[in-house]
């Protein structure tokens, strides 16, 4: 059977073993004409070996690699880099796979910002890793933030509710709280009970317990909408009395419903926190993989 | 669903409370009201949870229009707060970061925060059924004034404070759809400004008889998540000369805030505006913070129908009681033997001094920790600050709570201890963290940091084992300042102070009269080191280079051998 074929396939350069092993895949299973992957420069002593690995693997594929460098202490400049890049079709064809197993959901949403308005065809997949690292994923948080264009139509006068598709630092979830300072919060929290999900849902229930109104709800980022349905149902419930920012904090095809759900309701915003460290042994292995179409 | 106000010490930001309950919960201070109320331009300054939104939202005229309402008083329209939050998703936009023109920028920034003071403004007077319902004349007068000067159309079916709390929005929406979309520096063109809209606005209000006279107090809240360009604007619209119609008071957790104007001038303290730090609630007397925390305490669970007292609900471990006796009784025998019977008060000072090192000092090295509890050992850990002050005790009843459904009528003190001992563990957990949780803290700033704490900590220990005449000294302040070794300590203590682990206070050193800032550790920490909370009003001389060693070499900071003049620094904080 053919191959399904893209253009383009786009990832950030990774050193988890996810991003090798997951590339690898994605060149098995799939036909594209041009590898892109956005090299962040804070990372760039962690990707030496992944690098040689891809640079192999695209030469004997007879694929096109381009880097595109990027940072994440220039949040503008980032933004005119994917602007200057991502807004030409010559650049990305027609057809475009996004793997967003070790992308920043900020990027995510950037890329689908401008692919989506070129008006072409995205996929997009994800490949789990087999284990995350139990002691810590990222350290040096910035301030969290609103996307550029994403942040909604603010009324005058209105409460803030915040929405967090949880994830596993809780520390992140109470940042964000203590920062917006929402009158109301909705947590979502994955079904099931991997990767220690019920101990964790009463951690981030904890880190911002006095602080806000809470709500939690239940999506599943594995199922085939990657949670749009309830994430959408919470925005619905929210939107006419407050202003809503939703945060993914959670398994990154959230994000994925959550850019969809944003395109459905322009006037909330979507918030993300940066991290200036990543833990090395970020994660483990490689699992399952998640496809989906975008556009 | 939610877990609303089960808990009567909920500390949910200000300003997602109803009117009612910041009527209910706001415990006036004669102090921070007389310099909201003044006409002149005042910044606040303190810590999240000193209470800086409360003290502006209780200020503001819808809430002392109920009051008045509430206690059958007449309306007071001299002076008229409209409280303008900043912390809201409109003020943490930053498209205006993508413009090419750094002009067109600030333009804009200053747009969204002119119609968020307009509709706050609007909003405020639109509820306050005299001036919502002034005469239609009057209403279509001032309607047709605002059309005339902004060639806008007002709605019309609608009163005069409603149809401009409306155009505000619809204004606000307009620009953020078109910075939202575009894809270059088309720019919106309509921008207002203060002098464009806000000042012809207050001219129009004043035409309604009872705002003649009035003052408007432009409440500024969390000026700190305003951005650069917003700032100086305000800081310009401050250094305006002419104070009559309007003054701003601006609440900021910036412990060092931007005086810089639009047009690169600066405002400058005591000519263009006072500062008034609100981590020193002590102007006097009446007002410290001991009395204020216990009347907010007891307001609230009056609120719930719990009329115990403070000291019967949260009641203090009767062998801690105990022990202090116990230990009173040591130290005032060895006064005695000391002082040769003593004169005057020489036994009665003595003994209020080294009491409560005694009990400390006297406890078993391998003794578990002290039983912390009682409402003045809350108090003590709040290290002054409200918030701080309201956490425990949610804690405290939250962990009764989960127990039993029953009225709570008093918080055990086997509880309070527990409690406290956890926050106090879980303080630590974060300062050993720093650099996971807080922003802009480097690994090697976060380990540096927990190295001070700790080191700190050794030192206070070894105070209150000495012999030294102000053993439970938990404050320092730093001499032997040295440039190069400051360099290095300020960024820390700034992460520390930011991560509320550190306060400071500024005081005057009693012996030189020099002002000194005072660096206070949040004394929560101090619980799970089985440190006393309580302290004393001195603060330990530690010198620069001492600070740098403990911090970047993990070096103990030394502790003085005897009694002398360079070990403490007695501090006035509390000045009339």
């Amino acid at each position: 059977m053919d191959k399904k074929g893209y253009n383009t396939l786009i990832a950030v350069l990774g050193w988890e073993d996810r991003f090798y092993e997951g590339i690898k895949s994605d060149l098995e299973n799939y036909s594209f004409q041009r590898l892109i992957l956005l090299r962040y420069q804070e990372c760039d002593d962690f990707t030496v070996k992944s690098r040689e690995l891809i640079e192999n693997i695209c030469a004997k594929n007879e694929i096109d690699l381009k880097y595109l460098e990027v940072s994440d202490l220039d949040t503008v400049e980032k933004w005119k880099v994917f602007d200057d890049y991502f807004s030409n079709e010559d650049n990305v064809g027609k057809n475009v796979l996004l793997d967003i197993s070790t992308m920043p959901r900020d990027t995510i949403w950037s890329l689908l910002y401008f692919l989506n308005s070129l008006n072409i065809s995205i996929d997009y997949i994800y490949h789990t890793p087999k284990s995350y690292n139990s002691d810590w994923l990222s350290k040096e948080p910035g301030k969290p933030r609103l996307l550029f264009k994403h942040s909604g139509i603010s009324r005058l006068g209105v409460q803030t509710a915040l929405i967090i598709l949880t994830g596993f630092e809780t520390e992140r979830t109470k940042q964000l709280v203590h920062f917006f300072e929402p009158k109301l919060t909705y947590l979502g929290v994955q079904k099931g009970n991997q990767f220690n999900n019920e101990i964790r849902n009463a951690e981030n229930h904890e880190s911002i317990k006095g602080y806000t109104e809470t709500k939690e709800f239940e999506l599943d980022a594995y199922a085939g909408d990657n949670g749009f349905s309830s994430i959408k149902d919470q925005i619905d419930e929210l939107k006419d009395s407050y202003n809503v920012i939703v945060a993914s904090l959670g398994p990154k095809p959230t994000s994925i419903a959550m850019y969809k759900a944003f395109l459905d309701n322009p006037e909330i915003a979507l918030a993300y926190v940066p991290a200036k460290e990543f833990n090395k042994e970020y994660s483990k292995g490689i699992g399952d993989k998640i496809f989906g179409t975008f556009k | 669903m939610y877990k609303k106000h089960r808990n009567p010490f909920e500390f949910e930001a200000a300003n997602n409370l109803s009117d009612d309950e910041i009527l209910d919960f706001y415990i006036d201070d004669y102090n921070y009201s007389r310099f909201i109320n003044t006409t002149r331009n005042i910044f606040l300054q303190g810590a999240r949870g000193t209470g800086k939104t409360m003290s502006l939202l209780y200020n503001s005229f819808k809430i002392q229009y109920k009051k008045a309402l509430k206690n059958s008083k007449e309306v007071d329209y001299s002076r008229i707060g409209i409280y303008i939050p900043c912390n809201t998703p409109l003020f943490h936009k930053k498209e205006h970061l993508l413009l090419k023109d750094d002009f067109k920028a600030s333009l804009i920034t200053e747009h969204f925060l002119v119609l968020s003071i307009v509709n706050s403004i609007s909003n405020t007077l639109s509820e306050i059924t005299e001036l919502d319902n002034i005469s239609v004349k009057l209403s279509d007068d001032l309607k047709n004034q605002i059309e005339y000067l902004l060639g806008a159309e007002l709605i019309k079916s609608v009163s005069f404070f409603r149809a401009m709390s409306m155009f505000s929005d619809k204004e606000s929406t307009e620009a953020q759809k078109i910075i939202n979309n575009q894809k270059n520096d088309d720019f919106y063109q309509n921008t207002l400004t203060f002098s464009s809209l806000v000042m012809p606005f207050l001219k129009c209000i004043k035409q309604i008889e009872c705002l003649k006279e009035s003052h408007f107090l432009l409440l500024i809240d969390d000026a700190h998540d305003l951005n650069i360009d917003q700032k100086k604007t305000i800081n310009s619209w401050i250094a305006y000369r002419d104070h009559s119609q309007f003054s701003f008071k601006v609440a900021t957790a910036e412990s060092s805030p931007n005086f810089v104007t639009s047009t690169g001038g600066m405002i400058l303290e005591g000519h263009d505006f006072v500062s008034v730090d609100m981590l020193k609630p002590y102007q006097n007397k009446e007002s410290e913070f001991g009395k204020l925390a216990k009347k907010i305490i007891l307001k609230r669970l009056q609120k719930y129908d719990i009329n115990e007292s403070l000291s019967d609900f949260f009641p203090t471990s009767p062998s801690f009681k105990d022990d202090i006796d116990r230990a009173r009784e040591k130290v005032r025998k060895d006064a005695i033997e000391k002082y040769d019977g003593g004169k005057g008060s020489q036994i009665s000072d003595h003994v209020a001094k080294y009491t409560r090192a005694e009990y400390f000092k006297s406890r078993p090295s391998k003794a578990n920790l002290p039983p912390y509890s009682g409402f003045e050992t809350i108090i003590d850990v709040s290290t002054g600050v409200i918030r701080n002050l309201l956490d425990p005790c949610y804690w405290m009843y939250d962990a009764e709570l989960s127990e039993s459904n029953d009225k709570i009528k008093l918080i055990p003190h086997g509880t309070q201890q527990s409690v406290l001992i956890n926050r106090s563990n879980k303080l630590w957990e974060r300062l050993e963290g720093l650099d996971k949780t807080d922003v802009d803290c480097s690994k090697d700033q976060a380990e540096q940091i927990f190295n001070l704490f700790e080191n700190l900590m050794v030192h206070f220990k070894g105070r209150l084992m000495s012999e030294l005449s102000e053993p439970r000294t938990v404050t320092f302040v730093i001499t032997s300042q040295v440039k190069d070794l400051m360099e290095k300590i300020t960024p820390l203590l700034d992460i520390a102070q930011k991560a509320q682990l550190l306060y400071t206070r500024h005081g005057k050193d009693k012996r030189t009269t020099k002002k000194v800032t005072v660096y206070v550790p949040n004394r929560l920490l101090l619980i799970s080191r089985g440190l006393d909370p309580h302290g004393q009003y001195a603060s330990a001389s530690i010198k620069s280079e001492d600070i740098v060693a403990a911090a970047i070499n993990n070096k103990k900071i030394p502790v003085p051998k005897t009694s002398g003049a360079d070990e403490t620094i007695q501090i006035k904080l509390f000045e009339n």
